[in-house]
């Protein structure tokens, strides 16, 4: 008689050593357990349902084969992570080209826009519940060029450092801090938009 | 840009030494303008901390992990294709190509040697030749065992 091993009640890095050693159930007792945060993440990137599917579907897979290096330096859940940000990115770079550069980037090289803007306040929290607040912080990022969105996501939700933003985005570091700028006055003023539109219900 | 300005943001993320920090706060006490922007920045900063939208998976966990395993097994079952890899140290791989070279030069004189050299080599020589190359006859001679064999296939068509 054979025993069942209830992998739902092990920890993360149990269930790693476990994988490591070629054991699938355990591989998709992790998948279960940190799925919608990994596809969340792709979601973040690419915006797009079926594309955010499958870069997170990649990104297991990828992390399958490469388990054996995972050494625990970091969390399971932070290298699952950073693994479907780096195919993210990949994908988005071949993406971009094929596609011509936007009018708000050249505008942002060319200089300047961002000191034009007046300085806002940016809180409509008064008003808005939680939940609320989230998706319309999410709408007010996918307003914003793929270039200003993910340098705001790595530096505010995955806390990188600009060395490793700009590492990632294969740019300089200069490049990550104008980018920075330019998104964050720009979600400045989408959310003081925002508020305004509240306060004229 | 605006050098200031993004070491202010700097400022705000951490990013600077403590001697520039000195000099940013110094600007924030001084400049009204700079004083603004810091706090936009800042309110930003804060107004996205822990509000990234929560997001579930639109797919059973079944149909997600199928395609997953899917891969998976595939990849277990396909055969290790990757070439062996050249582990040795980079005076290693440099000096590979002109081992290569040297050894190739080495056979060349050894084979154009052998054959001006000593006669008597020479015998150890076969050929196989088609004479008769229409018929598809083939001759095989050996002076080491002084025998000549023609080979000629029946025509059937």
């Amino acid at each position: 008689m054979t025993t069942r091993i209830d992998y739902s009640g092990m920890t993360d890095e149990a269930l790693v050593k476990a994988a490591q050693r070629g054991g699938m159930e355990a591989f998709e007792q992790l998948v279960a357990r940190h799925r919608d945060k990994i596809y969340a993440r792709a979601f973040s990137m690419m915006r797009n349902e079926d594309a955010a599917i499958d870069m997170s579907q990649e990104a297991w897979v990828k992390s399958w084969q490469r388990l054996k290096q995972f050494q625990g330096e970091a969390s399971f859940v932070t290298w699952m992570t950073r693994i479907v940000i780096n195919l993210c990115l990949d994908q988005l770079r071949k993406q971009k080209r094929s596609r011509a550069d936007s009018i708000e980037q050249l505008d942002e090289e060319l200089g300047g826009v961002e000191r034009q803007m007046p300085v806002v306040n940016p809180n409509p929290t008064e008003r808005l519940e939680r939940s609320e607040l989230r998706q319309r912080i999410d709408r007010a990022l996918n307003q914003l060029s793929v270039e200003h969105r993910t340098v705001l996501i790595l530096q505010e939700f995955e806390e990188l450092e600009y060395k490793e933003i700009a590492k990632k985005m294969k740019c300089s570091i200069g490049t990550v801090m104008s980018r920075l700028f330019y998104a964050r006055r720009k979600m400045a003023s989408l959310l003081a938009g925002l508020r305004r539109e509240e306060f004229n219900k | 840009m605006n050098e200031k300005l993004l070491k202010l943001q700097a400022h705000l993320d951490g990013e600077l030494s403590t001697a520039e920090s000195k000099q940013v706060a110094g600007w924030l006490a001084s400049d009204q303008q700079a004083r603004a922007i810091y706090e936009e920045l800042r309110a930003t900063k804060s107004l996205l901390t822990g509000n990234e939208v929560e997001l579930k998976l639109p797919e059973t966990h079944d149909f997600y992990w199928s395609k997953i395993a899917r891969e998976i097994n595939r990849l277990n079952r396909a055969p290790q294709t990757s070439p062996p890899r050249f582990s040795g140290s980079w005076w290693m791989r440099l000096a590979a190509p002109f081992a290569i070279a040297a050894l190739a030069a080495v056979l060349f004189i050894s084979v154009v040697k052998l054959q001006s050299g000593s006669r008597g080599m020479t015998r150890y020589f076969q050929e196989i030749e088609t004479p008769l190359e229409e018929s598809n006859a083939i001759s095989f001679h050996s002076d080491a065992a002084n025998m000549r064999v023609v080979w000629i296939p029946s025509q059937e068509n």
